[in-house]
């Protein structure tokens, strides 16, 4: 079921929110994702060959933001809801990253993307 | 579920156990042990990359009937042998978190 | 009910970026009072009182011996005074159920307790469970004030320098400093930013990126801080960070995947997962490290600007 790293089709980020019932926390540069990491450890994210990624995560550290930068996702979506603090979402504006949040659990989110991105 | 036909259905390889073939009906993916601490449901499977001797730790307070760790991530010795020492089963795929995890909801789902 | 999360931010959520470095970098030891006078269990809360309008307190502790048994403060002697006890020994009367924080522990810790109780004092205790100090507001920011001079000297040693020893080379440096998470991959960004607008291959890119970024974590959560410098050539980027210590005793051992000496803390911030040197390895086209225990270690990573053979 896993792809090659080739290039993958892309998805709306604008769709992620619906089947998410996700909130836009901030709207980057682009609006659409390729694929989906889903990890808290940073050495984890980084260490993905994808690109141009939505990274999901129940951390909502500025170190999540940096890490999405450094390996290129174009968006971030923030599990459970959990509060962001302002530094975090003016971080992902200094670097025009989409900052997203849904209240679902990491392993429901998954779930719910999964159509997106494995239906054709 | 049965842990057993999960592991079948993941491709995954079962690196200690299956111990108590148990059913599986909740699960929840997370990295952090802090966050499965704090939210996991007990008995719950685990999808996780933490390659940990305290992932075993956690697991086994929250009575989980397996840990799926997940990216082809090595089990180090000492998590292994706790994990004997505790009865908790441990699987292993190359599949990442995501891939994983879509893979047991549609397994669980009857797809 | 679950656990909560071991940090609790929300405390530090409203404080300014500075401060809250400084606050992860200190510990309730290195804020605390400890010449503190107490009282004995067997003393009178009218000698309490004394003690207190001498002294100028607010509250004193309570002790048998060395151990912390509780805590009398201004309202407890205020009730005495209403309700006629003030002659009561202190043991009668005294807050026994406390909430006390440890030495060891960080700052960041006792700044949620404050945020979460409504004390506003709180006496520390050792591993041996003796009583070594109290902590209140004023003391942390005592200490923050303190550290904040320390911390603008210090800013202004982080520098940047643009030298060409060749033409074409440019060498950038910055300072690193322990724990310092806020901060820690602005250095990496500021590679990222500079290799963009060099033009450079964006697969080459990224392996710097990584390697620039894991290393300045790693000189973050692990050592007691040191520099990263990038060096910007006609064919290659070259990333070495050294640091002050600890050293390490065993270089092969921390290459391995999955090796971390990451205690809990930094591992609930998503670190620590033995992935560091083992990443920047794979993505470097040239990859040593050195160290000697008590001095420190020096890691260099080379990655060609030249994309190798990759198959897409």
């Amino acid at each position: 079921m896993e792809r090659g790293v080739s290039m993958k089709k892309q998805v709306r980020i604008d769709d992620i929110v619906s089947a998410v019932d996700g909130v836009i926390l901030f709207k980057g540069e682009n609006d659409y994702v390729r694929w989906v990491v889903s990890s808290g450890l940073m050495s984890d994210v980084l260490t993905t060959e994808e690109e141009e990624i939505l990274l999901l995560s129940s951390l909502t550290t500025a170190q999540v933001v940096r890490t999405a930068d450094m390996v290129g996702a174009n968006a971030i979506l923030l599990a459970y809801n959990k509060p962001v603090t302002d530094d975090v979402i003016a971080l992902a504006r200094e670097l025009g990253i989409t900052l997203l949040g849904t209240p679902y659990p990491v392993f429901e989110a998954c779930h719910l993307l999964s159509p997106l991105f494995f239906g054709d | 579920m049965k842990v057993s036909e999960l592991c079948e259905r993941l491709g995954a390889s079962a690196v200690t156990g299956p111990f108590d073939d148990r059913d599986v009906t909740k699960v929840y993916t997370s990295d952090l042990l802090s966050d499965v601490m704090g939210f996991a449901e007990e008995e719950s499977l685990l999808i996780t990359i933490q390659a940990h001797k305290n992932t075993i730790a956690v697991a086994s307070q929250l009575d989980m009937p397996a840990i799926v760790i997940c990216n082809g991530r090595k089990v180090p010795d000492d998590m292994r042998e706790s994990a004997v020492q505790e009865k908790i089963t441990l699987l292993t795929t190359k599949d990442s978190q995501y891939t994983a995890s879509t893979k047991v909801y549609l397994a669980l789902s009857g797809a | 009910m679950p656990n909560r999360f071991p940090i609790s931010t929300e405390a530090v959520d409203k404080t300014p970026v500075a401060t809250m470095e400084i606050i992860l970098r200190l510990k309730v030891k290195d804020a605390m009072v400890t010449n503190v006078l107490a009282a004995k269990k067997s003393d009178t809360l009218r000698e309490i009182q004394m003690m207190m309008k001498e002294n100028e307190i607010s509250g004193v502790p309570v002790l048998d011996e060395n151990r912390l048994v509780g805590m009398i403060s201004v309202n407890d002697i205020i009730n005495a005074l209403d309700r006629n006890y003030i002659h009561d020994k202190a043991e009668k009367h005294m807050v026994r159920n406390l909430i006390v924080l440890e030495d060891d522990m960080p700052l960041t810790f006792a700044v949620s307790y404050f945020n979460k109780y409504t004390y506003r004092r709180f006496p520390v205790i050792n591993k041996e469970k003796e009583f070594v100090g109290i902590l209140s507001t004023k003391d942390v920011l005592a200490a923050m004030l303190f550290e904040m001079n320390k911390e603008i000297n210090a800013l202004e040693s982080r520098l940047t320098s643009v030298r060409a020893d060749m033409p074409n080379q440019i060498v950038q440096e910055f300072v690193i400093k322990r724990f310092d998470f806020e901060n820690a991959g602005t250095a990496s960004f500021q590679l990222k930013k500079l290799l963009k607008e060099k033009s450079v291959d964006r697969k080459v890119l990224r392996r710097a990126s990584v390697a620039a970024y894991e290393l300045e974590i790693n000189v973050a959560i692990h050592t007691f801080g040191g520099t990263i410098t990038f060096i910007f050539d006609k064919d290659r980027i070259t990333i070495i960070a050294k640091d002050n210590g600890p050293g390490i005793l065993n270089v092969d051992e921390v290459c391995e995947e999955g090796f971390s000496t990451a205690n809990e803390w930094i591992r609930s911030l998503g670190f620590g997962a033995g992935m560091g040197l083992p990443n920047t390895k794979r993505v470097s086209d040239d990859f040593s490290i050195t160290s000697q225990v008590g001095v420190g270690t020096t890691v260099t990573s080379v990655i060609f600007l030249e994309a190798k053979d990759e198959s897409e």
